[in-house]
């Protein structure tokens, strides 16, 4: 062969595979910073499900990326067919990601996650679904598709429950699903009124419990649990189902409901401005069938959400420079022991201190200006049984440097 | 295996000119951006600094160094006109390709159809070497923009600019990491839909050649055929890409409809030039 004849098209894929092969190579070695929750006290196992995600700021460039034990994992070094594999959310909750994996075909086209339900005897998914072609005021008749499937025989039944009566309701959303024999219980929010109402922004909302027979396949029972009112003096009640524990498919007794009063004014422009006066809790017994008040601090806002643990409801404040962790027990009434963990953040606040609640495990995630700190309680206890911050590799003056270019923004726990 | 290998070397040879002149074009228009647009951003600065009776110290504690990231953006038109004539150029050989073996000066297809060799060697050597076109350019950007940063770095020292990493750099621009995507696995799939739609642009070519007027209605309709069915997931009833299948699924499931399009309209263009195109 000639090679000086054939000299350009030897060159060209070679130039070729060099130029590109060594980008290629250089992005996959690339040495990105490796942040990594690292174990200051306790057991490195309970925070071994623990993802931080956030974002590392270079001049002109961001670097999305999850931090955990093991270290970082940045979106740049993800494939288009990695970043689709994780579904943030799902994969994000240990419940859903644990059902997800298990139980791929039932999950299938399921958007509504709170509508699931799991015990080792049946999976349970319900969802509203709005009416189409009847909502010339804004109202729709809804339906609410059910989908169960037993885990011993494999059996699966697909059904839409009819509400009783055919209402048209503005919004209608399923919160929390439960299962006792060949009954359901649907804990849902709606909002119902008026055009007018609507127009103005003032529907009323209603929390209904809809008990569905799976033998009749049908809605056999509605039962409204809380409703909002028009107080006297321009005052009203508003009542919301809380959704605060990271377990919500698994079996519970208990939703929270949290009420609000609010002071209501008229604007010049006729729309209706509230203003806060109190918040406080409520929770609903399954087994009992009773609203029961659960006489804990909330602020007035009602935002800083109590979170609950079985049968234990958990609310922070701070002391010092202390998270402190107050338990009150739904099923006896009574407030159980406190317990305080120790910050290692000094000038900590609860505005920026995120916490999930998985099991009997509280996680903590405390962020003052750039520095970090991971804290796992067990609720039982009232022990802390890990503390970790972050880490990233590298000599002391490249650590200050990393440590400064990263941002964290929440936290999460992975099955 | 010899016969398809002197093709392709004989398709290079006959675009080595035209690629060596997208390669100059873009050297040439890329790297006098970025000088001038590093003389101008310097020239900016000092007036600046002048005006305000400052200095270039202050002024980078203030705003920091110009990072060749910012140079490449101020530099824009010269950067991205080269591309899109090297993007428009190759598009255009795609027909060009099979064209000028027609209405050339001396028309070709005689000789070429009458060759020794199975015509399906004639079709995948000008398809192996579109590929190779636009690799060598994808190449040589990306051998270009590190010299283009030491260039810009050399032009405006670094009292005032900084240098960039060429993986930030591609990351920040889209047209780049549309080109140069994130990872290896990306460049395969971006680049095997666009081996693809080159599949597509040679049949519509050879139906047009074998059919004369009916067959350009033929590739319309065909084009028009492989769209429809590429997007079938998403025409079914029942708004299946939301409310059944997991996004990884309809990935997949696009894939494989990508490949059956791939090989059916293979099967067509080798069905065309072997059976068909006559001369």
């Amino acid at each position: 062969m000639n090679v000086k004849r054939y000299w350009f098209s030897i060159a060209l894929p070679v130039f070729v595979a060099i130029s590109i092969g060594t980008y290629y190579v250089g992005a996959a070695m690339r040495d990105l910073p490796d942040y990594r929750i690292e174990k200051v006290t306790g057991d490195a196992k309970e925070a071994a499900n623990l993802v931080i995600d956030g974002e590392t700021k270079r001049p002109q460039i961001r670097y999305q990326l999850e931090v955990g034990a093991d270290g970082s994992s940045y979106d740049i070094k993800k494939s288009l067919i990695d970043q689709m594999k994780e579904v943030y959310y799902t994969e994000s909750n240990p419940d859903l990601a644990h059902l997800k994996k298990e139980h791929r075909g039932f999950t299938r086209g399921q958007n509504n996650y709170s509508g699931f339900y799991a015990d080792d005897i049946k999976l349970v998914y319900a969802a509203a679904n709005r009416g189409s072609g009847d909502s010339s005021d804004g109202r729709s008749s809804y339906s609410i598709s059910i989908r169960t499937q037993d885990l011993k025989s494999g059996k699966k039944k697909d059904f839409q429950a009819i509400l009783p009566g055919k209402p048209k309701y503005y919004s209608l959303y399923v919160y929390d699903v439960q299962a006792k024999g060949s009954q359901l219980k649907l804990m849902a929010q709606l909002s119902k009124g008026s055009a007018e109402d609507y127009r103005r922004g003032i529907l009323k909302s209603e929390i209904h419990l809809y008990t569905v027979d799976l033998d009749k396949e049908g809605i056999i029972d509605d039962q409204t649990i809380a409703s909002d009112k028009k107080l006297e003096g321009g005052r009203a009640e508003h009542f919301q189902i809380i959704g605060v524990n990271a377990d919500f498919v698994s079996p519970s007794d208990y939703v929270m409901i949290g009420r609000s009063l609010v002071q209501t004014k008229q604007l010049s422009d006729g729309n209706t401005e509230e203003i806060p006066i109190e918040s406080n809790y409520l929770a609903y017994r399954y087994s009992a069938d009773t609203l029961i008040p659960v006489p804990i601090k909330a602020s007035v806002d009602g935002m800083d959400y109590p979170m609950l643990s079985e049968r234990q409801v958990i609310t922070f404040s701070m002391k010092d420079n202390q998270l402190h962790v107050d338990r009150y027990d739904i099923a006896k009434q009574q407030q159980g022991s406190s317990f305080d963990i120790l910050l290692s953040l000094k000038l900590s606040q609860l505005s920026s201190i995120q916490k999930i609640v998985y099991g009997d495990r509280l996680y903590v995630f405390n962020r003052v200006n750039a520095e970090y700190e991971v804290i796992v309680a067990d609720t039982t206890r009232g022990k802390v049984v890990y503390q970790g911050k972050i880490a990233v590799d590298g000599n002391a003056e490249q650590q200050a440097a990393r440590m400064k270019e990263l941002q964290l923004y929440g936290f999460y726990l992975t099955f | 295996m010899n016969r398809y290998l002197k093709l392709v070397h004989w398709e290079i040879t006959r675009f080595w000119k035209m690629l060596a002149a997208l390669a100059i074009v873009t050297i040439v228009l890329q790297c006098a951006g970025i000088l001038y647009e590093t003389h101008r951003y310097a020239s900016e600065v000092y007036d600046r600094v002048e005006s305000d009776h400052s200095t270039i110290a202050a002024f980078v504690q203030e705003h920091g160094k110009h990072s060749f990231i910012d140079g490449l953006a101020r530099a824009g038109l010269a950067v991205y006109a080269p591309i899109a004539l090297c993007i428009g150029g190759l598009v255009l050989y795609v027909f060009l390709i099979w064209y000028k073996e027609w209405f050339g000066k001396n028309a070709f297809i005689y000789r070429l159809l009458t060759l020794p060799t199975a015509r399906r060697n004639i079709y995948f050597a000008k398809f192996t070497a579109i590929l190779l076109f636009v690799f060598a350019l994808v190449g040589l950007q990306l051998v270009l923009l590190p010299i283009e940063d030491g260039l810009y770095m050399m032009a405006g020292g670094d009292t005032l600019f900084e240098s960039s990493n060429i993986f930030d750099l591609i990351a920040n621009d889209r047209l780049l990491s549309m080109l140069i995507p994130q990872t290896f696995t990306d460049f395969v799939i971006n680049y095997g839909a666009g081996a693809i739609a080159v599949f597509i642009g040679f049949t519509a070519v050879l139906l047009e050649r074998s059919y004369k007027l009916k067959g350009i209605v033929a590739a319309i309709l065909y084009i028009a055929a492989v769209g429809v069915f590429m997007m079938m997931p998403v025409l079914l009833p029942g708004n299946l890409t939301v409310t059944y299948w997991y996004t990884i699924e309809w990935f997949g499931i696009e894939a494989a409809l990508g490949l059956v399009v791939a090989a059916v309209t293979v099967w067509l263009g080798l069905h065309l030039i072997t059976k068909k195109v006559t001369v």
